[in-house]
């Protein structure tokens, strides 16, 4: 039995709505997530997926409920944990090294130590010449990528990932998913990736969790047993495609 | 040409090309206005004016030279303008980055906002005299709204993505100040330090107004008693050099801290 990196035991999360009710986005949660697992979550577009993400971060607190993370209770931001944002929320004035550079400066991490690292995890994700370039300059693909590497370089134990590639255009997307395997096949971490896109999931995962729309919560699960790296059009993959995408809620 | 751009002004030397043009068009026109219309009556040419200034850089105009009138009035809008600068930026921060701040200043700040700096000339003199001081205090006033306002704009703005980020990446809550709150506030102020600049300018004409034997607001002033167009002629022009000349240095310093802003290849 390997060791459980992320474990959610009956998260529930409301916020005040209008007049005096109460909005409902999470309901009863629990899951766990294995060391070196990646797990995607699954949901359909307005739930509360990033809720969940902020909630096992740390930066929300759940109404009810706990989180753990590699078996310490999440109260507040823990940098053992490490988020890939949707719209990249990298520092505009920051240079690429500077950026992939920052959790470790953060933790005063001398600075030729800092550049062996950098340069580690620049190269790996495949910007080795762009070290110096402002996130302006950089295509949305390659943004991504200084956002996967800015994780990564400060050495987070689990990494939760919030539909990373739903700015991207399809064909970048496609790079980008065969690239985080890639990624995390060559530096092993326990993920956690929020879509909404069954492909997406079916690709990239060890298990899919499947979601409900609002109040959120977990209708199903699915193991992925696909050799990777995986063909989007293999029968195999295409059947459990079909599979997952029915047990997806419809709503309008 | 590249097929790229669409404007016409496109590289750096034809911008600069089109500005020198455009400014000797307006001097031609001047110029022309005055030799064959009735403009000439109420107006000194262009050519007469360049000929003042470059005399009065030797003849005193008053008790001193125009460069002498220029550094002077130059001296006061850098002493206030500083003033407005170390005080306007902290109060923007505090304002901007604390709610305790927020809270006591921005109250009292809204009531003090909308009095323009020349409304503070009487107190000015009653408290300080009609020296030096007195000026000083009319620019620094004038100046410090405008930073105040754009300063706690920017430290308002911060992206609360941005820090979170930071938080996630270990950062503590004076490090988050230093290296998100205030590298994303500084378009901003740069934005609030060009306004109070102009602000400035404009309180320097006014203070020296008041009373003074020096600088181009008195150039002005002492034109109009004598009815010396040309005089009136050559501290507009002047002032309006001199504070091109300080707002492209201001450019010119926010462009190097702002590089991460400026798109392209």
């Amino acid at each position: 039995m390997s060791k459980e990196m992320i474990v959610c035991k009956g998260i529930s999360k409301s916020f005040p709505g209008a007049n005096g009710s109460t909005l409902e986005v999470l309901k009863d949660i629990s899951l766990s997530i294995n060391e070196n697992e990646f797990v995607v979550v699954l949901g359909p577009g307005q739930c509360g997926k990033t809720t969940l993400i902020n909630l096992i971060a740390g930066l929300e607190m759940p109404t009810s409920g706990n989180v753990t993370v590699a078996g310490n209770p999440i109260t507040k931001p823990n940098p053992d944990i490490g988020v890939v944002y949707q719209k990249t929320a990298l520092f505009p004035w920051l240079s690429v090294q500077s950026n992939v550079g920052f959790g470790p400066m953060m933790k005063g991490m001398k600075k030729d130590e800092r550049k062996k690292i950098v340069q580690h995890y620049i190269d790996l994700v495949g910007l080795t010449g762009f070290e110096k370039s402002y996130p302006i300059k950089l295509s949305g693909g390659m943004r991504q990528r200084v956002g996967i590497a800015r994780a990564y370089c400060n050495n987070p134990s689990v990494l939760l990932m919030d539909e990373p590639f739903g700015h991207l255009d399809a064909q970048t997307r496609y790079l980008m998913q065969e690239e985080v395997v890639r990624i995390w096949e060559a530096d092993k971490k326990t993920i956690l990736f929020v879509t909404n896109n069954v492909e997406e999931a079916v690709y990239l995962a060890d298990r899919i969790i499947v979601l409900s729309n609002c109040p959120t919560h977990i209708v199903t699960e699915f193991d992925v047993t696909l050799p990777r790296p995986r063909d989007y059009v293999s029968r195999d993959f295409l059947s459990l495609r079909k599979t997952v995408n029915d047990s997806l809620e419809r709503t309008r | 040409m590249s097929s790229r751009s669409i404007s016409i002004a496109g590289s750096r030397t034809e911008v600069v090309l089109y500005a020198v043009a455009a400014l000797a068009g307006f001097f031609i026109v001047w110029q022309l206005l005055v030799m064959y219309t009735a403009v000439g009556m109420v107006m000194p040419s262009p050519i007469e004016v360049v000929e003042a200034m470059v005399a009065s850089c030797a003849d005193p105009i008053g008790s001193k030279t125009l460069p002498m009138h220029i550094l002077f009035s130059l001296r006061r809008v850098l002493i206030g303008y500083l003033l407005a600068v170390l005080i306007g930026i902290p109060v923007g921060i505090l304002m901007g980055c604390f709610q305790v701040g927020e809270a006591i200043i921005k109250p009292v700040f809204e009531i003090f906002r909308p009095i323009p700096g020349l409304a503070w000339i009487p107190l000015a003199i009653l408290w300080f005299g009609i020296g030096e001081e007195s000026k000083y205090f009319i620019i620094c006033v004038s100046a410090a709204v405008s930073i105040i306002l754009n300063t706690y704009e920017g430290a308002k703005s911060v992206d609360p993505t941005l820090v979170g980020a930071a938080r996630m990446l270990g950062a503590n809550d004076f490090q988050v100040f230093v290296f998100v709150t205030i590298p994303s506030s500084v378009p901003h102020i740069f934005a609030g330090l060009q306004v109070g600049l102009s602000s400035s300018w404009m309180a320097v004409i006014a203070a020296e107004m008041i009373r003074s034997s020096e600088g181009t607001g008195w150039i002005i002033t002492t034109g109009m008693d004598s009815g010396n167009t040309v005089q009136i002629l050559i501290g507009m022009v002047s002032i309006g050099f001199i504070g091109l000349i300080l707002a492209s240095l201001l450019r010119g310093l926010e462009k190097k801290l702002c590089t991460w802003r400026i798109q392209g290849r």
